[in-house]
């Protein structure tokens, strides 16, 4: 079903399907000639027409993981666990295979489109060519349908700009283009890295309306990564917290911007400073180096409420709450 | 109003070519204040800041430091100035020479501007200032880069210091951190505020972090100011149409009918500003004279100021 | 785009008139008196006058060039004091040769940097990309004269494939003409194609690592076309700048290669007009060599503009 002629309403009927699920997904990159673990055990689901938002602050993980889920992890990666699409295990695919996945079934929002479009390939030809490849068709019928797409995403006279280039646009204009380009394949995941950081605050709001409409009208399962607790609030319906490879909790979106259990999730959160005035209670320390992460719990050297469990390091289930690799959660309501 | 100004600017310019950058900016900054300055990229604000501590020569317009005519120092005199007015900016590692040690960084401007009587004096300083910002006195024979992100800028902020600078301007000093780093960093330079009584321009585009460290607030689009007054004012009721759409634009806010943009369009290139009011192209409520008329400034009362042709009414 | 060619035609005048000025004044700087050579020893003091005055040469400097580059716009260059002939019918003889042996030494020069570049940048740090590496290295470092030698004791000597050396126009059959210039094309464009593979292959590494390739990735298309079309596409741009440069080292270098095959170039016939002092014949071989040194180089710079629009937007 194309998404440009809807007739149905999206999801009517049909129970919501897991398109993408992570099972102790693990990275890990060749340095000095051994293998340094980069993320381990994440692991997470996102369903049809739900966003899921990957949180953490640099080097947490979460941008190596939404390579490992595409397929294109740094040169060199070993990829651990189980990684399934649409109920089908990815991972020990051949690279041919697992490319031909990539457009058709995952579509992927980079943050800097300026850097992500091709800076001397007219829009056209890069939107044409994925539609060529991945929908097999000709070229005059792919501009058409590049053309309906740009209009879908906003962007007037949309013929005009399929004859321009990445650097005639501003900047609002090219991840509107992103944003067509990764649907344009009508992808069941898209996976948005960080789509609205580089924009200046009024467009990231038109973008993120944007999204917004756009993850209805095509009804996909979202992976939104970012470092923003204020965005995954405001756009997401999940939240999966990451902290030095680790995913630290999840939960919905409410619960985690509101009433976190994890110490490091709250820490983030008194960290940004807010509309009242009170002194920001920061996070002690900084992030471990990757490669020097603290055996047992990876934050409780940061963490006001370790204790001597701390050194076992806290599964995400088994703990004394589900979902929150902790020895001692936050129980307590705070606002 | 409170205390006399540190820093004043009237009618302050600056066209690079025959693109006009910031026009007609008015800072007036009271001593021992923190004053903000928000808006989004092409808004001017960075050339502003460059501009008051004289690294770039304004067109036109006027630059008072306390009883001092910025604009009429030249060579050695502006070189004395320099000790009084000093940066932070948004990237430690571009604006700290990787070269030197944490110690040089910490002792040459002291020996530039002829504080401290000798060596081991200019030192022993430079040791003090890392104790204030956080950093062990080991760190004096370290490089810049054996430091994290939020590190190197406590050492940019000792370095800041370590002139005993009246005026501090930073410039996105915490863009490129990590929010948990970030609070610490903000932090650090309330309190450094608070003990030193330093005056500070600081320039974001983030607007929480304004709220968080600014007691004026002036907000900036295509390199005019569109509207400026004390926090609560600003925060609370602000009156620029444009300054309502940037909070409400943040992540977070309430949204009405499902919809966060409230501005249609992006801001316009400064090669080609429009006529009359400057924001008229994006505003909701342009009409016929804002195509003509550039808005002046209106008060509004606890020294809060907004240029638009709708408080007319 | 308009405005980029005519500001690019602009360019072009001060590319040919320096060197002429140069060579102008080189000539009638340095000792020798072709009126002298002409007539020989038994000339009389009233006969060298008439000839110089019949030349020009009693003239002082600026009026004589000024003479001279009314010549070139009535593209009369004078008559060749060796030859006795206008220069414009004696330069055509040698100018064609010279051309096509560097067009075809630039192009073969353009084809193997870019792929032994590619090559070698898609096997970084494996042995395939060492031995790309080392051999561009020694193609570098090793003079064109030895490797003309090398060519023809190998492929014409030994093998026998190719014509020890001599000249076949195209005009007598693309066969014979392709087997008479691709050794003495093949050792002019050796030093350029080592330097445009190690261009294009640290232009290849950095494009590869760019956010573009990656999402030509995440779209799905194969890896061929990844690399073919969208990573190729710009990192060829540097490899084109240095061919600018390449051309005019090729045009200079074409003299040591027209002697060692025996080929009818221009280098050649300069080097003789030089000895000879045959200064009409001199000033025009180097007119020439200029002109097509500025067409290529336009040349190129249109072609730039066509893999990279950032340049014609600007």
């Amino acid at each position: 079903m194309s998404p440009l002629d809807m007739t149905a309403a999206p999801g009517a009927g049909t129970e919501t399907k897991v398109v993408l699920e992570a099972e102790n997904l693990g990275v890990a990159l060749p340095i000095d000639g051994k293998y340094v673990p980069i993320t381990t055990d994440v692991s997470f689901s996102v369903r049809r027409g739900e966003a899921v938002a990957l949180v953490g602050e640099s080097g947490c993980g979460k941008s190596m993981t939404a390579s490992a889920i595409m397929g294109l992890p740094p040169r060199g990666a070993k990829v651990t666990g189980r990684l399934r699409i649409n109920g089908r295990d990815v991972l020990d695919l051949s690279p041919k295979r697992r490319r031909a996945l990539c457009g058709s079934e995952i579509g992927f929002i980079f943050q800097e489109p300026m850097t992500a479009l091709h800076p001397t390939l007219r829009i056209g030809r890069q939107m044409t060519d994925t539609l060529c490849h991945n929908l097999g068709l000709s070229r005059s019928a792919a501009m058409t349908r590049a053309a309906e797409l740009l209009d879908l995403v906003g962007i007037p006279r949309p013929k005009d700009i399929l004859k321009g280039y990445v650097h005639q646009l501003s900047g609002g204009m090219r991840q509107r283009v992103m944003i067509a380009l990764a649907l344009s394949c009508d992808p069941s995941l898209v996976i948005a890295d960080e789509p609205t950081t580089a924009l200046d605050v009024t467009i990231q709001a038109q973008v993120l309306d944007l999204m917004e409409k756009m993850r209805r009208e095509f009804d996909v399962a979202m992976l939104f990564i970012t470092h923003d607790l204020e965005v995954v609030g405001d756009f997401c319906d999940r939240a999966v917290v990451m902290y030095a490879g680790d995913v630290v909790e999840t939960a919905t979106a409410a619960e985690v911007t509101r009433a976190p259990h994890h110490p490091y999730t709250r820490g983030l959160i008194d960290a940004v400073p807010g509309t009242g005035l009170e002194r920001l209670v920061p996070i002690g320390g900084s992030v471990p180096q990757i490669g020097a992460w603290p055996e047992g719990c990876r934050f409780a050297p940061r963490c006001s409420r370790a204790t001597e469990k701390c050194a076992i390091r806290p599964p995400l289930e088994g703990a004394p709450m589900p979902d929150v690799r902790c020895w001692h959660p936050l129980t307590e309501e705070r606002t | 109003m409170s205390a006399p100004a540190l820093l004043e600017t009237k009618g302050l310019t600056k066209s690079f070519g025959n693109v006009k950058a910031v026009r007609d900016v008015d800072l007036s900054i009271p001593r021992g204040s923190t004053f903000g300055l928000v808006g989004e990229s092409g808004s001017g604000k960075s050339t502003v800041a460059r501009l008051v501590l004289r690294l770039i020569e304004p067109t036109s317009g006027e630059i008072r430091f306390g009883e001092t005519d910025l604009r009429a120092l030249k060579g050695d005199k502006l070189r004395r100035q320099r000790r009084k007015m000093q940066m932070i900016f948004q990237d430690p590692f571009g604006s700290l020479n990787l070269r030197m040690t944490v110690g040089e960084t910490l002792t040459e401007p002291q020996s530039v501007h002829g504080l401290g009587r000798n060596d081991a004096e200019r030192r022993a300083r430079g040791e003090a200032l890392l104790a204030e910002v956080g950093l062990p006195a080991a760190a004096m024979d370290r490089f810049p880069h054996e430091f994290s992100g939020g590190q190197r800028q406590r050492i940019a902020i000792a370095r800041a210091l370590a002139t005993e600078p009246e005026l501090i301007v930073a410039d996105e000093p915490v863009s490129a951190l990590d929010v948990s780093v970030q609070a610490q960093i903000l932090n650090l330079m309330r309190d450094m505020q608070a003990e030193h009584g330093t005056t500070m321009l600081f320039i974001s585009h983030d607007l929480r972090v304004v709220q968080y460290m600014c007691d004026q607030i002036a907000v900036m689009y295509l390199g005019e100011i569109m509207e400026r007054g004390p926090r609560h004012r600003i925060y609370e009721m602000p009156q620029h149409p444009y300054t309502q759409a940037l909070l409400s634009s943040v992540p977070g806010s309430p949204k009405e009918d499902g919809k966060r943009a409230k501005l249609k369009g992006e801001i316009p290139s400064a090669h080609s500003v429009p006529s009359g009011c400057a924001f008229r192209t994006r505003c909701p409520h342009a009409f016929d004279r804002c195509k003509v008329e550039v808005p002046v400034m209106h008060q509004l009362g606890e020294g809060q100021e907004a240029a638009c042709h709708l408080l007319d009414r | 785009m308009l405005r980029y060619l005519a500001k690019r035609f602009l360019l072009i005048l001060p590319t040919i008139f320096v060197p002429l000025i140069m060579v102008f004044l080189l000539l009638r700087l340095a000792p020798g008196d072709p009126a002298g050579m002409m007539l020989g020893d038994q000339a009389t003091a009233d006969q060298l006058a008439a000839l110089r005055a019949e030349l020009g040469l009693d003239q002082p400097l600026p009026v004589q060039f000024l003479l001279w580059l009314k010549g070139i716009f009535t593209l009369d260059l004078g008559n060749s004091i060796f030859f006795r002939e206008p220069v414009m019918e004696v330069i055509p003889r040698y100018a064609g040769v010279t051309i096509l042996l560097t067009l075809v030494a630039l192009t073969l020069a353009i084809v193997i940097g870019v792929v032994m570049g590619v090559i070698s940048a898609l096997n970084r740090n494996n042995p395939v990309d060492r031995g790309v590496v080392t051999s561009a290295v020694l193609g570098i470092s090793l003079p064109e004269f030895w490797f003309a030698l090398l060519l023809i004791f190998l492929f014409s000597v030994t093998l026998r494939w190719f014509p020890v050396s001599g000249w076949t126009p195209p005009s007598a059959g693309l066969i014979a003409f392709g087997a008479s210039i691709f050794l003495p094309a093949l050792a002019l464009g050796i030093r350029q194609s080592a330097l445009m593979t190690r261009m294009m292959r640290s232009s290849m590494l950095d494009v590869m690592d760019e956010p573009y390739i990656t999402t030509a990735r995440a779209q799905g298309l194969p890896e061929r076309k990844v690399i073919g079309s969208y990573a190729m596409r710009t990192a060829s741009i540097p490899v084109l700048t240095v061919a600018g440069l390449a051309a005019g080292y090729m045009l200079g270098g074409a003299v040591a290669i027209e002697i060692v095959f025996a080929l009818p170039g221009l280098g050649r016939m300069l080097v003789e007009a030089v000895a000879r002092r045959d200064y009409p014949l001199v000033e025009g071989g180097v007119l020439t060599i200029s002109l097509v040194l500025a067409v290529l180089n336009l040349v190129i710079d249109l072609l730039y503009a066509v893999l990279d629009p950032r340049i014609r937007y600007q």
